[in-house]
């Protein structure tokens, strides 16, 4: 069903060539699959409407786990230790994408033209914008070349970005950036039970490099989104800890020791989970905070996104 | 016991001009870090260079509190003056890189002159503590001259039995001029400053010491006086020919030819008579002899027992004085 | 051997670094305060360390840098086996790792050379039956103690006989201050490399051979030194960028960062003077050990 909404013969150059004139059938070929689930009402009186959107509904279901509701504990001063202060979070239940956005889906919404489109654009960015180009001068994550990522890693992680264009891909997607709580309930999976335990990883609690991708792990770059299955929480979700760092929507609230809050040159936006180069076994873990300015687009810095559980149209 | 007539009238006040400079960390705009920051005119170039090789860096006094201070005591190789350096924590060091600023302030004076006024080292901190603050940017304009003056008599200090025992032994290893660590517990620049007001002012010269620092082979001094043992003095010292002295454990009793007069201190410090003895080793400056100093413990012993007057030691001093 | 002398029955070890005479059961060069184990290791082995000098500006990142170094290669990282010579070697990547976890920047180095961390490792890259064990002397010296020496030299006589022995050298850098206009760095690395100059230099037109490796440090502050870092440091460190190519034989160029990002705890300190303490937020090594490879490969 979902292969007549797709251009058999969809041409390997940028731009808007190869996308459906068609706007729904261009959302499914897109990946736009939270726009047409969550947002889709303006289509109903389309005529492929509900096959459209089971089609979305069954992408969804591939690529998101649910992450039961619970609730977490962060720590709130630099110095992680037992007994440090930390503050307390509930969370509800959402859907959480099993993988990182990867160069290759990445290579849609830029093909799609919306590094131009001002109005995806929060406005306080628009100055900036500018400045979001690769190494070749063309809008786009900061190590493709001429627009394009480098086809032998399609399936990576799109990585140099920052945290303003993870947020509005995931906004165009239909989607969301998780908040720095949800991040740590989906990779810890502490639930509400008698059993009052948390992971430190998401399959338990030792570190394991053969579960992850980090500095132990001897990769020294990133991997497909799809290894590391020893590693899956147990919804399934992939690399939560290792292979990149992931922007959460969450500003890093933060203090030291004496109370004085921690800040850096600019905004400093959350990241989780750890990446290749994260040297050392304890920043990458479950419960670890830490932040990068907003604005960095980091060569090991990635995303994924959230859907809100039964947040549907149709 | 009969009490001495005050001996300390009409000394004369003692006056020492020294040179001033000040090694810490400052940012500017050519440089960072810990260097001599400014100096007076009359410090040579050789000695600056001296300076920055002896002078205590980050982390170098025993304590990281605000009250830790160092003072140092010891002889130019470059130009045979003498300096002594006061050592503090001065705020944190500007990339806050844990531990606090260390701040020295140097002084430098002719070795001759240092060794005819004997001066303690609180007179020099003194009129250091005296001086006006320098004109921002520090290094902007070069520092003044200081000139020292001896407080005379010294204020009484309380002591209890042990400290005076330590003082007391203290002032024997250093007169002895050998090469040694000392762990004093806490406070070692307290028991240097007690072990000097025991010594005549004529022998303070000659001690090389430091205090309230860690052991380093940069000071150039001979006696190192620390808080504690660690494995790093230990690994130092090893095979050095450096003697370790723990107080802490063991209290040495004095030794050498002035044990007489470390005896009469130590008496006099113990019957709360500290300001009679600091007065009394303050004004055996300008070329006092050991056996001039011993005579005179001598003749202090035999006043107190009643065998002679006190107008006798008065008497000797004054000719002494004239001669 | 050279190393040993015999005085009136007496048998003397002397420094490898400063070459002074020590008895035989010292630790610590009386002299220099190198640790004697150089020479008792280089008698075992019949043959001397090499020497690699980590230099660099005050508060340019050497000490973070070389723990770091070393404790990838004890990890065995790019296929290196490096094994401590000494319970003393491995004191500086303790430091760096324990102080880095904890979100704080290793103690000052102080300027006191028997306050230097000495790291003396054994290393090779494993692999292939040619590959070639290398006796490394690695000493952590302080900023402020390299520039006293290039201002006055002399002043540091180690600091002199530690250069003029060493197989190859690294200096670092502060790519962020380069980056950022600031001329400082360009000034002491083209005082460094002059007074390297100095100590090496033959004849008037021949050029340095020691192999020198330019390390530009918190490079993670300016990516663009990642992609082209000959180009970046032609145009922000212009001076250097002059002198090597005119009087240096081996040299070559490396970005490198360990932090991946960098905060700042902000407040009143206790005598009510604002401050902005550093705080590594988490690490990210880039660059580390290649500036190291290039080295080896070269000495």
């Amino acid at each position: 069903m979902l292969r007549g909404f797709f251009r058999q013969d969809a041409p390997t150059g940028g731009g808007r060539a190869g996308v459906d004139e068609d706007p729904l059938r261009a959302c499914m070929q897109l990946e736009r699959f939270g726009v047409i689930v969550t947002r889709g009402e303006r289509w109903r009186a389309h005529p492929d409407y509900e096959n459209v959107f089971q089609a979305a509904l069954d992408a969804i279901d591939q690529r998101f786990s649910l992450v039961p509701e619970g609730f977490v504990s962060m720590p709130t001063t630099v110095t992680d230790e037992p007994g440090c202060p930390e503050t307390d979070h509930e969370t509800e239940p959402f859907l959480l994408a099993r993988t990182c956005v990867t160069n290759a889906q990445y290579q849609k919404f830029v093909d799609a033209g919306s590094y131009e489109d001002l109005e995806i654009w929060p406005e306080s960015i628009w100055p900036h914008l500018i400045g979001f180009q690769d190494q070749t001068g063309k809008a786009g994550p900061r190590f493709w070349r001429g627009g394009r990522h480098d086809e032998a890693k399609g399936d990576h992680p799109v990585v140099g970005i920052c945290a303003y264009e993870a947020a509005t891909y995931a906004n165009w997607a239909g989607f969301r950036l998780p908040t720095e709580a949800e991040w740590q309930m989906a990779a810890s999976w502490r639930i509400r039970t008698s059993a009052h335990v948390f992971r430190r990883y998401p399959w338990g609690d030792s570190h394991d490099p053969r579960r992850c991708n980090t500095w132990a792990s001897g990769r020294g770059g990133t991997v497909p989104v799809g290894t590391y299955t020893e590693g899956a929480a147990p919804n399934g979700v992939l690399q939560l800890i290792g292979n990149v760092w992931e922007w959460t929507a969450s500003d890093l609230e933060m203090t030291d020791d004496k109370g004085r809050p921690v800040v850096g040159d600019m905004l400093l936006k959350a990241i989780r989970g750890g990446a290749f180069d994260t040297y050392f076994s304890c920043q990458a873990t479950s419960h670890f905070r830490t932040g990068l300015a907003c604005l960095a687009r980091a060569h090991n810095v990635g995303f994924r996104c959230v859907l809100d559980a039964g947040r549907r149209d149709g | 016991m009969v009490d001495l007539p005050d001996v300390s009238a009409g000394t004369g006040a003692s006056v020492l001009q020294c040179d001033r400079a000040i090694f810490t960390s400052l940012p500017s705009a050519i440089g960072e870090g810990y260097r001599l920051v400014a100096w007076s005119s009359g410090l040579r170039p050789e000695e600056r260079v001296e300076l920055t090789r002896r002078a205590p860096s980050h982390g170098s006094l025993c304590g990281e509190g605000a009250a830790s201070r160092g003072v140092i005591q010891l002889c130019l190789q470059s130009s045979g003056r003498m300096v002594w350096g006061f050592v503090r924590v001065a705020g944190a060091e500007h990339t806050r890189r844990g531990g606090g600023r260390i701040w020295t302030e140097f002084l430098v004076a002719d070795a001759s002159e240092a060794a005819r006024e004997g001066m303690h080292p609180c007179d020099l901190h003194a009129a250091l503590a005296a001086e006006p603050a320098s004109k921002p940017p520090l290094g902007s304009t070069p520092l003044a001259r200081v000139t020292v003056s001896r407080r005379g008599g010294g204020s009484a200090a309380t002591r209890d039995g042990r400290a005076v025992t330590v003082a007391a032994s203290v002032a024997s290893i250093l007169l002895d001029g050998r090469s040694c660590v000392i762990a004093t517990g806490a406070t070692p620049s307290d028991v240097l400053d007690d072990a000097l007001h025991m010594i005549p002012a004529s022998l303070r010269a000659g001690i090389r010491a430091c205090s309230g620092l860690r052991l380093s082979s940069s000071r150039g001094v001979t006696a190192t006086l620390t808080d504690r043992f660690d494995q790093d003095i230990v690994r130092a010292t090893r095979g050095q020919g450096i003697e370790c002295i723990d107080l802490q454990a063991k209290v040495p009793p004095p030794g050498g030819t002035i044990v007489p007069w470390l005896t009469l201190m130590s008496r006099w410090w113990n019957e709360q008579r500290s300001a009679q003895a600091m007065a009394l080793a303050d004004q055996l400056s300008g070329g006092w002899s050991v056996q001039e100093i011993l005579d005179i413990a001598e003749m202090s012993e035999a006043i107190d027992h009643g065998d002679e007057s006190a107008e006798s030691l008065q008497i000797y001093l004054l000719r002494r004085r004239a001669a | 051997m050279g190393w040993m002398q015999a005085d009136s029955g007496d048998p003397q070890l002397r420094c490898l670094i400063c070459e002074a005479l020590n008895t035989m059961d010292v630790v610590v060069c009386a002299e220099c305060s190198a640790p004697m184990a150089l020479v008792h290791d280089s008698v075992t082995q019949g043959r001397a360390p090499q020497i690699i000098s980590v230099l660099g500006d005050s508060n340019v990142g050497k000490t973070v840098y070389l723990g770091f170094l070393l404790d990838m290669l004890s990890q065995r990282a790019n296929e290196f086996e490096a094994i401590p010579k000494g319970a003393y070697s491995v004191d500086l990547q303790q430091n760096v790792v324990a102080s880095m976890t904890q979100r704080q920047f290793p103690a000052k180095t102080a300027m006191e050379p028997d306050r230097w961390n000495w790291a003396y490792y054994q290393a090779r890259k494993s692999g292939g039956r040619r590959s070639k064990w290398y006796d490394l002397v690695m000493p952590d010296l302080a900023g402020e103690s390299l520039a006293a020496e290039i201002a006055n030299p002399a002043t540091y006589r180690v600091i002199r006989s530690l250069l003029t022995k060493s197989a190859g050298a690294m200096l670092l850098v502060d790519a962020a201050l380069a980056a950022n206009g600031a001329t400082r760095p360009d000034f002491f690395a083209l005082k460094m490399m002059s007074y390297i100059d100095s100590l090496f230099q033959t004849k008037r037109d021949a050029k340095v051979q020691t192999p020198i490796a330019i390390v530009l440090c918190k490079a993670d502050h300016c990516p663009e030194s990642f992609d082209d870092t000959r180009r970046f440091v032609q145009g922000s460190l212009n001076r250097l960028w002059n002198l090597c190519e005119s009087r240096f034989q081996t040299v070559e160029y490396f970005a490198c960062s360990s932090v991946g990002s960098l905060a700042y705890a902000t407040g009143a300190d206790d005598d009510g003077l604002d401050f902005a303490r550093p705080i590594p937020l988490h690490t990210s090594l880039q660059g580390i050990l290649e500036p190291f490879e290039w080295l080896i490969s070269r000495m």
